[in-house]
């Protein structure tokens, strides 16, 4: 290799070079073509489903591919309070949002709380405390959920909505812990310090000092908890409530429904709804942060 | 200040502080706040110093009425200011210190020690709801349903006669569906990932986001929606069981495969992929010589992301391959809903086994690529 280098040292007359990197310049580009048609035809196949949704959204045929004429039927049931589908639906998403409410901020505060502790541990516990908190992350979600179910079979407690938040914390903690873990380690110490020294109490000192340095680590973590909640289907089914009413959260909700059969049509249209308040928040998200870039 | 007496309120604190955790750990939750209050407060006591105001209301609401009044009147005792305004905060810190006979160091030292202490709830929360429960499957798999004690019948019914077919089957099926998934996924997520990161050819971060985008529709539905479409263009979930499933696997897990590869691409150090061209490497060559080694990391990242999640991801094989395609995360939900959590513990330990062996297997790799440097 190294003989044929010394070999190829360039010696060309200056139009060939010319001409060379016009063509590699037209290479370049077509492979650019290529490269982007590529990612945006895997793009076009991932969404297909969901096109398929939003488009059947707008007839109320029971199967794909039977087209019934264009009307709003999935939406007016879907807000029509009598409806027996609609009913459940909206239920479900109500259980599912406060679920992942509440067990996102527990984790959060939980999960800093655990970090910042662990931060300041001897090597050895440090080390005994995030082998810990990787069992969650690495073990397969049913075993844990099968794990917390027969911890309350243990105790002779029924499951209830404490078992189903205790369950979505145990999924979303860890995940908490080391998103915050890299903002503890680039924290300037010193700084705590300071504040100590200038005559802050420790809560001053953590809350005013600490927290604001932890901040982004902390809402990428809540941000994480709140998507892994919102989307969980084994650690609900397992946890969720046993006694009294019927409790469902949409994955289980659904999942139930395709078991007896057919899924209600109204799904379509909320799945729409959905999909078209997470774009809008897509799009604001990136406006925001585009102009904070341009005044930095 | 008479910082060295003993207050008479110091056994009464601590006798009363025990009982009631004692009392009310029993319920096991309350633990989860009491064994950290509790050892503070004994802190506090052996070192001679106050509470604080906060710390005694909130012992006196979430632990002992009795230990929070007491603790009140010992900090009165003590004569210690307590800081109420925060105007005077500063005096009052000096007066603490000077109080303490403590140099600066020492102070240093000390809120280090108090700053460990908020890992406490975490960590009890981590024994309670994650190691505990590990450890009670591990009793349940070894012990009869009726009367509790030690018995290897749970592992009979799973490994003994017909069902040991069935079982060693499930487990061949998961192990296939696993691993043809983290091929796939990484074979196309790898391009996508390069090309995402490649600054030549992508500039926008919208386009990261768009793959990320269908992560936050639920996914039961997305597998429906694909259900669906897979009949519309002609394969039928029942008579191509595996084509239909390992598809839904891999529409649901790409992301998850793009975001680490995209992650370690970012990184990629270019002037190496740049001197390896210049000094004659073909493209092939670029590529396999320079470019996979640098994202190996990436790579093993994105197959344990599959890999693992792949196997106890049942709602997709059971609505994609008319439930003839069965994994062990089914095998443990159908235990589940039938109340058999002794022979539902047997399979979660063979669940428990096989990611065992992943993570050795990735912590292999990742050991060789940190010897290689």
């Amino acid at each position: 290799m190294e003989k044929e280098l010394v070999m190829n040292a360039p010696n060309m007359e200056m139009e060939e070079t010319n001409r060379s990197l016009q063509r590699k310049e037209k290479r370049e580009k077509a492979k650019k073509a290529v490269a982007l048609t590529f990612v945006w035809i895997m793009l076009l196949v991932m969404y297909l489903p969901i096109m398929y949704l939003i488009l059947y959204s707008f007839t109320d045929a029971n199967v794909i591919g039977k087209w019934q004429g264009f009307n709003l039927d999935c939406y007016s049931t879907l807000f029509n309070p009598k409806n027996a589908f609609a009913q459940q639906i909206w239920e479900a998403a109500w259980n599912t949002l406060w679920v992942a409410i509440v067990a996102s901020t527990l984790s959060t505060v939980l999960g800093t709380a655990g970090a910042i502790g662990m931060h300041f541990l001897g090597k050895k516990f440090k080390a005994v405390f995030n082998f810990a908190n990787e069992i969650p992350i690495v073990n397969a979600e049913i075993v844990m959920a099968l794990s917390l179910v027969i911890l309350f079979a243990w105790l002779k407690l029924p499951t209830s909505a404490f078992s189903l938040i205790i369950g979505h914390m145990v999924l979303t903690i860890p995940f908490v812990v080391i998103n915050v873990q890299p903002k503890l380690e680039q924290m300037d110490p010193s700084l705590y310090e300071a504040a100590m020294d200038l005559g802050a109490s420790r809560s001053g000192a953590l809350f005013k000092v600490m927290i604001p340095d932890l901040l982004p680590g902390i809402f990428s973590g809540f941000m994480i908890s709140m998507t892994l909640s919102l989307d969980d289907f084994v650690i609900t089914e397992f946890t969720k409530p046993s006694e009294g009413m019927d409790f469902q959260t949409v994955s289980t909700y659904v999942q139930g429904t395709l078991a007896k059969g057919a899924i209600p049509i109204q799904i379509r249209s909320f799945t729409t709804i959905i999909f078209v308040l997470i774009v809008a928040v897509m799009i604001g998200y990136t406006i925001v942060n585009n102009r904070k870039a341009k005044k930095i | 200040m008479e910082t060295s007496t003993k207050s008479g309120f110091d056994s009464i604190i601590k006798v009363f502080i025990v009982l009631s955790t004692v009392v009310f750990g029993l319920a096991i939750v309350p633990l989860l706040w009491m064994v950290p209050m509790t050892i503070r407060v004994f802190k506090r006591i052996d070192e001679r110093e106050t509470f604080g105001v906060g710390f005694s209301v909130c012992c006196l609401l979430f632990v002992s009425v009795v230990a929070g009044i007491a603790m009140f009147l010992r900090d009165s005792e003590y004569g210690y200011p307590v800081r109420t305004d925060k105007k005077n905060s500063l005096s009052h810190q000096q007066h603490y210190v000077s109080a303490k006979k403590k140099t600066g160091l020492a102070t240093k030292k000390k809120t280090r020690e108090t700053r460990k202490w908020l890992c406490m709830p975490y960590g009890i929360f981590l024994i309670l709801f994650i190691i505990l429960p590990i450890l009670l499957i591990f009793y349940y798999a070894f012990s009869d349903p009726t009367t509790g004690l030690i018995t290897l019948k749970n592992f009979k019914s799973v490994f003994e006669g017909d069902s040991s077919v069935t079982t060693f089957k499930v487990i061949g099926q998961s192990l296939g569906v696993a691993a043809l998934t983290t091929v796939i996924c990484i074979l196309i997520a790898y391009p996508i990932a390069y090309i995402l990161a490649n600054s030549k050819w992508n500039k926008n971060i919208v386009l990261v986001y768009l793959f990320l985008l269908p992560m936050w529709i639920n996914f039961v539905i997305r597998t429906i929606a694909t259900k669906q479409l897979l009949i519309f263009f002609g394969l039928d979930p029942a008579l191509h069981p595996w084509v239909c499933s390992i598809i839904g696997m891999v529409y649901n897990y790409l992301p998850f495969a793009i975001l680490p590869l995209y992650n370690t691409m970012l990184k990629l150090d270019k002037s190496q992929i740049e001197a390896a061209a210049d000094l004659g490497a073909s493209p092939v060559q670029v590529f396999f010589k320079t470019i996979v080694p640098m994202t190996i990391p990436g790579i093993v990242s994105a197959a344990t992301m599959t890999f693992m999640p792949t196997m106890s991801s049942y709602v997709i094989t059971d609505a994609l391959s008319g439930r003839t395609i069965k994994l062990i995360g089914g095998q443990i939900e159908h235990q589940f809903l039938h109340s058999q959590l002794n022979v539902g513990s047997v399979y979660a330990i063979i669940m428990l086994a096989l990611i065992g062996l992943s993570v050795i297997f990735e912590n292999f790799f990742s050991e060789k690529k940190k010897g290689a440097r």
